[in-house]
């Protein structure tokens, strides 16, 4: 009886989030039909563009033999975790019209942004190294295991801020800006366009404190035969995010009244 | 069935906390049809809302047997960006309905035609009101409840969401907020009046409707 | 190789347990290579000893068959006889020809004398077909140049036997103080530090680790679980 009843729940579930995630879909890429080709366009504009501006100045790859592949790595993950929080910190606001469905709540939104967001990136990486891959740029990861779990550590991360984000934004609206500020900076901080490791001790002992820094040499040290991470602390990351995923959760449930009543 | 128990539900706007329902029980009556009145500010959205779920009470508990149908209002719940037909069709989703069938039956019922493929909010408030009972009647819930629907479309439109209403009554049941005493009258038969010194039963509407007016005067032709 | 133990007072542990184990085998690691050097020099050894005998035993049977201890010895015997009879015969041509002018050929001292000669001719003669091998071929015992020459290649035989004994004799000795000497050794390079407090094992820090990591794991699980039931709250 209860074991039918929690499949009833979880069937329900599950159709409220299928339901969810197809209307997400719409509503984050846009009603046009090649809105969702756009997401995939857009990471693999701006590592073709970063490609292009190192390559005219003449630099070397900062590792491997591949500038492509270098940025990829950086720019992907950012982008994952800069997408996801962002999308999540919008969903209770953008979500006010479906409270009006009473089998939907507050939460299906954010999860059914979680796997929208990650399932679109899983797929951008996908054609994205397969292509570096057929054009002869990148090898295939070396621990596919290990890009996977520097992955769901980005999502894991992605989903508590993004979900604090949205906490705090039902409540100050002036959040919007400030979660800009910090953002702003994380492309020039993240290790991007360099190896984190060979930078001055002075700014790594600052830099380590940035955890998508780690997410980022987390997924190089996967995908990269050899890349040696003295930097790398994939526990700081990973701490982080059931830190950050149990504050956005109690903090949801927590506030869902204060926040109804606005 | 819907049952209420000790359910209390206040409201914190502006450091002011405006208590609503203080540990409130109430049993709806089965299978009957039932009215609420009371004037603004009283609590008969939120209630709606309590009822239906999308809100829940502060302490308490409510009771559901049987689908309970969301609180049908004039816009609320459609996507704006996204076009009748994609609003159908999720709400069919979460609802686990068949998704054709649906839109067969709002097309049908809804006599929007092509403006279904257009976004809601190139919808007049009419068109709106028009898709979402549609697509309410759409789905067979036990319990519909309507939060001034019903005054909605031409005259034509008005009989012809009648006669899906008589069709639904024989197994549903219909909770209704109205400030129109004969949209009240022919459908319910009986009314819960919430005034400021507490919540009264009336086995009849026009009962109902006369301690209404004498409360609070009459504005609304009973 | 990085040690370390998990109480404060370990350090006997950690300097006696791997270390001497290590230790340990590098010892037998030694002794291995020692007990190889030591092998083959023995080997080396054994077999000259084999030559020097065989090469001894050669010179024995050639004296037993010839009879003679010294072959060289008893060439200079014959040597020095051969010219003691030279010189008897050189000192009775010089008193023939002394007389010669004087005294007439037939005189009974002239007749001792070349008979002397004579005599001393035939034996000077005799005594060369002995010495000399290709005059005379009798057989054993041999021609004293024949057997002189046998003799000298065991000589040769013998001593090179013998340097080659005394040369394995040495080189074992030298293997037995290599191996001696240790070759390989393990040498502390830098001694545990005593610590006045463990540092680790971080026994109340992980428990509130893990304690930590557990709660944020439940409480997550309970939020999801309660999100799932609203929907039918």
């Amino acid at each position: 009886m209860i074991v039918q009843a929690a499949f009833n729940l979880a069937a329900l579930q599950l159709r409220i989030l299928g339901a969810m995630i197809l209307r997400e879909t719409r509503a984050t890429f846009g009603s046009s039909q090649i809105g969702y080709l756009w997401a995939i366009i857009t990471p693999a504009a701006s590592v073709a563009v970063l490609v292009t501006i190192f390559s005219l100045i003449g630099r070397q790859p900062p590792f491997g033999s591949s500038l492509a592949l270098f940025f990829a790595t950086g720019i992907l993950t950012l982008e994952f975790y800069v997408k996801l929080s962002a999308t999540l910190m919008n969903s209770f606001d953008a979500n006010r019209a479906l409270l009006t469905y009473p089998l939907i709540r507050e939460t299906d939104a954010l999860f059914a942004r979680l796997v929208l967001i990650s399932f679109t990136y899983l797929l951008i990486m996908l054609i994205f190294f397969s292509a570096l891959i057929a054009l002869g740029l990148a090898g295939v990861p070396h621990r596919p295991e290990i890009v996977l779990q520097a992955f769901i550590a980005t999502a894991a991360l992605g989903f508590g801020l993004g979900t604090i984000n949205a906490v705090i934004l039902s409540f100050w609206e002036a959040w919007h800006h400030v979660d800009k500020v910090i953002n702003r900076p994380l492309l020039f901080i993240s290790g991007v366009f360099y190896v984190p490791s060979l930078l001055p001790p002075e700014a790594v002992a600052v830099l380590e404190w940035n955890p998508i820094l780690h997410l980022v040499e987390w997924f190089r040290v996967g995908y990269y035969p050899n890349y040696h991470s003295p930097i790398l602390q994939a526990d700081y990351p990973a701490a982080l995010a059931l830190v950050t995923c149990t504050i956005g959760l109690g903090a949801e449930r927590l506030f869902r009244k204060q926040r109804a009543s606005r | 069935m819907i049952e209420l128990r000790e359910v209390s539900k206040s409201y914190t706007l502006k450091g002011v906390t405006k208590t609503i329902f203080d540990g409130f029980s109430y049993r709806f009556p089965r299978d009957r049809n039932v009215a609420i009145v009371g004037p603004n500010g009283m609590g008969k959205s939120t209630l709606m809302r309590l009822i239906a779920g999308s809100e829940m009470p502060d302490a308490g508990q409510i009771i559901r047997s049987g689908r309970t149908s969301w609180p049908l209002g004039f816009a609320g719940g459609f996507n704006g960006s996204m076009t009748g037909l994609e609003n159908i069709r999720f709400v069919s989703r979460v609802y686990g309905q068949d998704t054709e069938t649906i839109i067969d039956y709002v097309q049908a019922f809804s006599e929007l035609g092509k403006s279904l493929d257009l976004p809601i909010r190139t919808y007049s408030n009419g068109m709106k009101a028009r898709l979402a009972f549609g697509l309410s009647m759409a789905i067979d819930f036990d319990c519909y409840l309507i939060d001034e629907i019903t005054a909605v479309g031409d005259e034509a439109f008005r009989r012809k969401s009648q006669a899906v209403f008589e069709d639904k009554l024989g197994h549903s049941q219909i909770i209704m907020i109205s400030h129109s005493g004969a949209t009240l009258k022919s459908y319910c038969d009986c009314g819960l009046l919430l005034a400021p010194d507490g919540v009264f039963f009336f086995d009849d509407v026009e009962d109902m409707l006369r301690d209404y007016h004498q409360r609070f005067g009459s504005n609304d032709k009973a | 190789m990085k040690l370390g133990d998990l109480s404060a007072d370990g350090i006997e542990t950690v300097e006696g347990g791997p270390g001497s184990m290590s230790m340990a085998r590098l010892a037998r690691l030694s002794a291995d290579a020692r007990a190889d050097t030591l092998r083959f020099a023995t080997l080396e050894v054994g077999r000259a000893e084999d030559w020097l005998r065989a090469a001894l035993e050669d010179v024995r049977i050639f004296r037993e068959r010839e009879q003679s201890l010294d072959p060289s010895a008893s060439a200079a015997v014959q040597i020095e006889l051969l010219a003691e009879l030279e010189r008897e015969l050189l000192a009775i041509r010089s008193r023939m020809a002394a007389f010669g002018d004087r005294i007439n050929a037939d005189t009974p001292a002239m007749v001792s004398l070349r008979r002397q000669a004579e005599t001393l001719e035939i034996q000077i003669a005799e005594k060369l077909a002995t010495v000399s091998a290709s005059q005379n071929r009798t057989g054993a015992p041999g021609a004293l140049s024949e057997q002189l020459a046998a003799f000298e290649a065991l000589e040769i035989e013998k001593s090179f036997a013998q340097q080659a004994y005394a040369s394995a004799l040495s080189s074992l000795e030298q293997a037995r103080a290599d191996a001696d000497r240790q070759q390989r050794y393990l040498a502390v390079y830098t001694h545990p530090a005593v610590p006045h407090d463990a540092a680790y094992p971080r026994r109340i820090l992980n428990a509130f680790l893990i304690a930590g990591a557990a709660l944020c794991f439940w409480v997550i699980s309970v939020l999801i679980v309660y999100a799932v039931q609203d929907h039918i709250a």
